[in-house]
């Protein structure tokens, strides 16, 4: 290092020589910040309550400590482990908790199902025709979650378009009941949470070099076998991307299962602002 | 023998643009055939219509007398050989090599065996269970020729497979490359458009610009005697005129260039006055002599203009004195150092049987 400060003709670096370096970690500060004040921060307060004894009321509204107003939740400045130790033996809660990560997993299943196909085929299409399903996958996007799961609700009631259909068409003499089920609460899952894996998905498929399908066709695979033994365990790091994203927003799920749901399709986010709402 | 592969009146167009325009040519048992022409000129696409990449629009493919136009690619027995070498980055060296063999459904006990013996001649049997992303650029070439020979394809396809490599490795693979070809007598077309590799490697070439087949021979042919003048400019350095036949002589023909001077040729007696013609020669043919040139000759006197230095040879421009027309003059160097210096005054010469000449 000294020789190569001699070889530089004896420079003195100053201070701003010595910070410019660091220069590149502004780049970060602000989403730093953010993250900090907004989550990292609340989440840890978070957690310093969940260890405070209770005060046996149900504490929503929260106001903070007793004796302040509208207080009562908790006792500051107390350390219990009481209130895990409830959670993890209510058998409520726990079935709240596994329904949650049933839900999580089943809309995974049903999305990556639908997903792969859509973003393969989007890959493959003529460039024209891919702008235009792209558009179609982001459309919904636009609007806003709520209107869209009340659409859905609109859809699929008993007096709903998709039940006329099912009459007209004669699957059924009756409405069958398709709204506030397992089946709408998973369909509107589904669709909130598609669009970011289909998009990730395709996003990776358009990083594979297509001379190397061509180069299997030659070789002397079949389309299938193409798609079998090079495009698809390619695919599959991005693809677990996808995966991963669509169970994190899966275990998420509120307005789904507390609006096109039933009592049983409750989960832990759905059932904790329902608590709150009873009080 | 019946050629391996023939292209019959092959025409390929996308939208309204015509990529390869009424191509025809065979290429036979064990021959090295090299499309070259300039980006655009429809020398890949006419390749991936061969490999069945690509369909074309008009026109026939035969491989070994079975037409091949509506037969799939994987149904074809070619091997293709990729500008990117396109090999399966989450597949080692053998397993990228046992693909073909895997698809054609060789037994595995079989499939070692030829890997093996493939391996062994590219010589890479030492990085049969590398990844390629551990290779070097050569190394990823060779395996990407040996994929495909191993299965031992009807014709073997190659789009321009140097063009990634550095200039060194380029020289070397591209000898390795002939040697291997001969070896294994595989029927080879070759796409590039350096000229350099064409006339070193090709039995034969094929000249292509637009989408035309300009012109089909062997590189002496096709270098020596150019029947377009854009395959006379195309291939290897020359100094070309646009030039009127003024007198016919017998054996010989007088033309004027533009700049009012006089080239005689050697008349192949299709020449009447009053034609227009392009007139070439190459600068290798072009001697400088500082003073009494020899006679019946082509001779001009000049100045040299600019000297090129290029190790093993050096290259002038002189431009001929009283006009604006100037002449490229090559000179090996046995001796090592530039026979003439910029600014010098000599006579150019070159015997008129070496002036090339096109009508129209």
């Amino acid at each position: 290092m000294t020789v190569v400060e001699t070889d530089l003709g004896g420079y003195q670096k100053t201070v701003v020589d010595r910070l410019a370096p660091y220069a590149k970690y502004l780049l970060l500060s602000p989403m730093i910040l953010l993250m900090l004040g907004f989550f990292v921060i609340p989440l840890l307060w978070l957690l310093r309550i969940s260890f405070y004894e209770s005060r046996g009321a149900s504490g929503f509204g929260i106001g903070g400590a007793a004796g302040q107003e509208g207080g009562g939740f908790y006792v500051e400045g107390t350390w219990t482990l009481d209130n895990y130790v409830r959670f993890f033996t209510d058998d409520y809660f726990m079935s709240v908790m596994m329904f949650t990560i049933g839900f999580a997993l089943l809309v995974t299943l049903v999305t990556m199902i639908l997903a792969y196909p859509m973003a393969y085929y989007i890959y493959r299409a003529p460039p024209k025709l891919k702008t235009a399903l792209i558009l179609i996958v982001i459309l919904p996007k636009l609007s806003n979650m709520l209107v869209l799961v009340y659409g859905l609700q609109m859809l699929l009631a008993n007096n709903g378009l998709v039940n006329e259909l099912i009459m007209l068409v004669g699957v059924s003499d009756e409405p069958i009941k398709l709204v506030y089920t397992l089946f709408s609460a998973t369909v509107s899952k589904v669709l909130l949470v598609i669009p970011y894996t289909i998009l990730v998905i395709t996003a990776t498929l358009h990083t594979l070099d297509p001379s190397l399908r061509e180069a299997s066709r030659g070789l002397g695979a079949s389309p299938f076998k193409t798609f079998w033994l090079v495009t698809f365990p390619l695919s599959v790091p991005g693809t677990l991307i996808a995966l991963l994203i669509t169970i994190v927003w899966a275990l998420g799920a509120f307005v789904s299962p507390s609006l096109l749901g039933n009592p049983e399709t409750q989960t832990l986010r759905s059932r904790f602002r329902s608590r709150r709402s009873r009080t | 023998m019946p050629p391996v592969l023939e292209v019959r009146g092959v025409w390929k167009t996308f939208g309204d643009a015509v990529a390869v325009e009424s191509v025809s040519f065979d290429v036979a048992d064990g021959e090295f055939l090299f499309l070259i022409g300039p980006s655009g000129c429809g020398k890949t696409t006419t390749l991936r219509m061969i490999g069945g990449y690509l369909e074309p629009t008009r026109g026939d493919i035969y491989i070994r007398g079975r037409r091949m136009n509506d037969v799939p690619l994987e149904k074809r027995n070619i091997g293709m050989v990729f500008q990117s070498y396109a090999l399966f980055p989450h597949m080692t060296v053998a397993e990228n090599v046992a693909f073909g063999l895997r698809m054609r459904g060789v037994p595995k006990r079989e499939r070692a065996e030829r890997i093996a013996n493939v391996l062994d001649l590219v010589e890479l049997s030492e990085f049969a269970d590398r990844y390629p992303v551990q290779l070097s650029g050569g190394q990823r070439q060779r395996v990407a020729i040996a994929r495909v020979v191993v299965y031992e394809p009807d014709i073997l396809l190659l789009d321009e497979p140097l063009a990634n490599l550095d200039r060194r490795l380029r020289d070397s693979m591209r000898v390795e490359l002939k040697k291997l070809q001969e070896k294994v007598g595989i029927t080879t077309v070759y796409v590039t458009h350096d000229q350099e590799e064409a006339l070193s490697m090709a039995d034969r070439i094929a000249v292509m610009e637009g989408g035309h087949l300009l012109q089909l021979g062997t590189p002496s042919e096709v270098y020596n005697s150019p029947k377009s003048p854009f395959v006379a400019t195309f291939l290897g350095n020359t100094s070309s005129y646009q030039a009127t036949v003024s007198s016919v002589d017998g054996t010989f023909t007088d033309l004027e260039i533009d700049g009012g001077l006089t080239v005689r040729v050697v008349n192949g007696g299709d020449l009447e006055p009053g034609e227009n013609c392009l007139v070439s020669v190459r600068p290798e043919r072009v001697a400088l002599f500082k003073a009494s040139p020899p006679e019946d000759q082509n001779v001009f006197r000049g100045q040299i203009d600019f000297l090129s230095y290029l190790g093993a040879g050096v290259e002038y421009i002189i431009r001929i004195d009283g006009t604006d027309v100037t002449i490229r003059a090559h000179e090996a160097l046995p001796a090592g150092q530039p026979s003439h210096r910029e600014g010098e005054s000599v006579y150019v010469a070159w015997e008129p049987g070496q002036t090339v000449y096109l009508k129209g």
